[in-house]
């Protein structure tokens, strides 16, 4: 799995390309961590998961983990561009309460923007 | 049996025989002597108990009266003696403001009464002497064996004594005087020992200082004096008679009767004979009603636990049939027991329902009753005990959750806070503070309320790197201009916010663990309520023999079924009934171990918890946390918490258990196959299903997993379910990667309305087989299949 970011309007932009399972959860923390550690203020993060094709319970718990951070940053985190089937077990597991589901990357950067 | 003749005749044979065998001797004096007392100590009992209502003036009245009909009484031929018992009686009860005003009343009874105005003297000289000594040694009451009480009953006894002696020398009596002195002190002292307690016990009672109904437990003396009062008071109106009904012999029945009833036959037995004896002391021709209420109460306390009526029934038909079998040849006293019998179960019975709120459930007055006493008094005691503990783990919830919300209230108004930092760090000693913070107040006040803003904006807009080129052009044109400190503002600013948001995030992070503290606490507190509830209702869950937890191992493709026999609460009818279960587990590919983790448990009262947890990621670590979630949450379940709070425990206790991830789904099912419900409570797992013949119903409620964020959002869903019905739960593993999870759940439906397999052990294989071959006969993940039965 590919894990790329940047930053885009203050947000930080985590794209995922692959499967996200317990081999590469890591890679997602080795990625994220050390941004948010490096964010002196509440951060905001998006993860741009257009290009996973598996997730298992390890891929959910990585971003549960990154939520969990950054929510006690004081900071939000978004996913965006689910696939069908990744939306079906976010909305299994219940993650769609806490964490907000976008279309698209340009879409989560602006509703984290506005506060939404 | 007695030759036939007419009771009267009987009456007066006896009593002549007796009064002739007594004599002038003391015995016979002292026979008289409890004759008379009984008769008429009842209606003066009767009046200090009313008097001790209303005021202390109400209360001296009545004392007056009391001691004035006291007075009208003749013992051992001498008047007075039961005044001065009452006097004794009132200090024993340690109402020393009673003795006088029966001394007034006694008083004016004499002077009132010509014939006894010779007593007058020597009543006076006794109420006297006895107010000398007691208050003369009352400094020595403590020094004195039993204390006040004891100073009471020895002044009483030696002035009645020396009293008795100086009248009998001066009246001439000589050495006699010395037996008639003994008995008058001894009957002063006993009446008043007797009167003293009873009057205690009921003082207790009307002035809020005990229960009425520890008046009436048989371990307590009180009760006893109690009982000797009224065996007194049956006495004193055995000569009262309305027609042919004696109300001393109708209050003996019931007396007899409602203590078997409550007490059982021993203490019925006992009763029995204490009334006839009452009787006795006040008519000899009583003596037979000694036997007639003996077995009376016997019978009646024989049948105690069934229906009032047929004890109090089989209670007279055995006190008619002893009345029968003591005929004495009189048709006028099988008759007259009838009557008094009868009336006397018709007051018990009203008795019984009228004040039975006041009647402790005692058992039979016998040894082996006295245990269940024991137990009931040490349970009465655990209970109130548990029930302070509950109330201690609530208020350490509450004072718990209350100090988090003080604390979210306090870190919202600051700013003074933040600006008096600032000022302490820029402006002290600062040869311009005057001039800024004296002559320019509010413009240096806007100014650093505008640094602040902008940098606290900043801060919630972007990163810091990104900000700080702005800050620097963001300085106001006031502080440019007015302060010589100016290039240090921006920084120091930036480092007080920063520093807030520190301690801010501190706090919330104490707040946070507070709340699951403040969670765990109340469980626990709910934990001990149930236990309570378990105690009082004296309710056990029982669980039957038979296995009780079925945990199976997480080898890859074990298959396992397990018969769970549910227990069946106590007093229920019918045999236990029990739930089939078959499981199917199987790691990851490659895995050893599956971090699925399952359990059966059957928690009693035809009850049985099905848990299956999925640990996030797979393999041992998976496994260990989803064996924690599940063995947490049914140990909690055992312990009597709701599935809520067990759920929410369960939670606060994976948030913080360990500081990166720990998360675990938990699917919850709850058997009931009494109640014929079973209910789902699930977070964030996969739905179950419900087969009732070819109708499959799907359960799901979307929630979050265990072990995320502190506060949780979950529902639970009953859903009723009927005699052979199946039901399936499932692991996420179970429903593939993702792309096929609709198609699955599609086929599992489908699978179990078709099937007509009705054994969960081959459901569940089957089942597994069937979603292999759709996934290409691999499944990437851990996967649990479990099925029960309802039987």
């Amino acid at each position: 799995m590919s894990v790329k970011a940047k930053h885009d309007r203050g947000c930080l932009v985590v794209s995922l390309c692959g499967e996200l399972d317990l081999k590469t959860a890591g890679e997602l923390k080795a990625t994220v961590d050390p941004a948010l550690l490096e964010a002196r203020t509440a951060p905001t993060v998006v993860l741009d998961l257009s290009g996973v094709n598996f997730m298992d319970s390890s891929g959910m718990g990585a971003i549960l983990g990154r939520y969990r951070t950054v929510s006690q940053m004081g900071g939000k985190l978004a996913v965006c561009s689910l696939t069908p089937q990744l939306r079906k077990l976010f909305e299994l597991t219940g993650l769609t309460r806490i964490i907000p589901v976008f279309a698209s990357q340009d879409d989560a950067v602006v509703g984290l923007q506005g506060g939404e | 049996m007695m030759p036939a003749m007419e009771i009267d005749e009987y009456q007066r044979n006896t009593y002549a025989s007796l009064k002739k065998a007594s004599g002038d001797s003391g015995v016979g004096r002292l026979s008289g002597a409890a004759v008379l007392t009984s008769r008429t100590i009842c209606s003066l009992v009767v009046s200090a108990i009313g008097s001790l209502q209303g005021s202390a003036v109400h209360k001296w009245a009545w004392a007056v009266l009391l001691g004035f009909v006291s007075s009208r009484c003749t013992v051992v031929v001498e008047t007075g003696i039961l005044a001065k018992s009452l006097i004794l009686a009132a200090g024993i009860a340690g109402r020393p403001g009673m003795t006088g005003g029966i001394a007034v009343g006694a008083a004016a009874g004499f002077l009132l009464d010509g014939t006894a105005l010779r007593h007058l003297p020597r009543f006076l000289a006794f109420f006297a002497l006895f107010e000398l000594l007691i208050r003369a040694l009352n400094p020595l009451a403590a020094k004195i064996r039993y204390g006040r009480r004891g100073l009471v009953i020895s002044s009483g006894l030696v002035c009645a004594f020396s009293i008795r002696v100086v009248h009998g020398l001066i009246g001439g009596d000589g050495i006699t005087a010395l037996p008639i002195a003994c008995a008058t002190a001894g009957i002063v002292a006993a009446v008043g020992v007797l009167c003293g307690e009873a009057l205690s016990a009921v003082y207790s009672v009307w002035e809020g200082e005990a229960e009425a109904s520890s008046l009436l437990d048989m371990r307590r003396n009180e009760t006893k004096y109690v009982f000797t009062l009224i065996t007194v008071l049956i006495g004193g109106l055995g000569s009262v008679a309305a027609g042919q009904v004696r109300p001393a012999q109708v209050l003996a029945s019931a007396m007899v009767m409602v203590a078997a009833m409550n007490y059982g036959c021993a203490i019925g037995a006992l009763m029995g004979s204490v009334a006839g004896i009452g009787l006795v002391l006040a008519d000899v021709q009583h003596f037979p009603m000694v036997a007639v209420y003996s077995v009376t109460g016997l019978v009646t306390g024989m049948l105690r636990g069934g229906r009032h009526w047929e004890s109090l029934m089989l209670g007279t038909v055995a006190g008619m049939t002893v009345c029968l079998l003591l005929d004495q040849g009189c048709r006028a006293f099988p008759v007259d027991s009838f009557i008094h019998l009868s009336i006397g179960a018709g007051l018990a019975f009203l008795i019984q329902i009228w004040f039975s709120h006041l009647l402790v459930d005692a058992p039979a007055g016998t040894a082996e009753g006295l245990p269940a006493r024991d137990g009931r008094v040490h349970m009465d005691s655990a209970r109130r005990r548990l029930q302070s503990l509950s109330g201690v783990f609530e208020l350490l919830a509450s004072t718990l959750s209350e100090a988090g919300e003080k604390h979210k209230a306090c870190l919202t108004d600051g700013f003074d806070i933040l600006l008096q930092e600032a000022h302490r760090r820029l402006c002290d000693n600062c040869g311009k503070h005057d001039a800024c913070w004296n002559s320019r107040f509010f413009a240096s006040y806007d100014a650093f309320l505008t640094i602040f803003a902008e940098l606290e904006m900043e801060a919630s807009e972007g990163t810091d790197h990104a900000g700080k080129r702005r800050r620097d052009s963001r300085i106001p044109t006031y502080l440019r201009q007015h302060c010589v400190n100016s290039t240090r503002v921006v920084p120091v600013v930036a480092e007080i916010l920063e520093a807030k948001r520190e301690e801010l995030a501190a706090l919330e992070q104490m707040q946070g663990a507070k709340e699951v503290i403040s969670s765990q606490f109340r469980g626990i507190a709910e934990i001990v309520d149930r236990l309570i509830e378990e105690i009082c209702s004296g309710e056990e869950s029982v669980i039957q023999s038979g296995a009780s937890q079925v945990e199976f191992g997480a080898a890859r493709g074990e298959l396992g079924s397990a018969r769970v026999e549910s227990g069946a609460a106590r007093g229920q009818r019918g045999r236990p009934r029990s739930v089939d279960v078959g499981i199917y587990c199987t790691a990851r590919s490659g895995n050893s171990v599956s971090g699925d983790s399952r359990l059966i448990y059957d928690l009693g009262d035809a009850r049985t918890l099905i848990v299956l947890g999925d640990g996030m990621g797979s393999g041992e670590t998976a496994a260990v946390e989803s064996r924690f979630a599940t063995t947490m949450f049914k140990e909690l379940m055992v312990a009597g918490m709701s599935q809520r709070s067990a759920v929410e425990v369960v939670n606060s206790l994976m948030l913080i258990r360990r500081k990166d991830e720990s998360f675990s789904t938990l699917d919850i099912a709850v058997v009931d196959t009494a109640r014929r419900h079973v209910e789902f409570t699930k977070m964030g797992s996969c739905p179950s299903y419900i087969k009732s013949g070819k109708r499959v119903r799907r359960i799901s409620s979307p929630s979050l997993p265990i072990g995320i964020l502190p506060g949780l959002d979950f529902d639970t869903v009953k859903c009723a379910v009927y005699p052979g019905d199946i039901i399936l739960m499932i692991s996420d593993g179970v429903l593939g990667p993702g792309e096929d999870m609709d198609v699955i759940d599609e086929r599992i439906i489908e699978y179990l309305g078709e099937t007509r397999r009705t054994c969960p052990r081959e459901i569940v294989n089957e089942l597994a087989d069937v979603l292999k071959m759709m996934m290409g006969a691999v499944w990437d993940d851990d996967a649990t299949l479990i099925a029960v039965k309802i039987p």
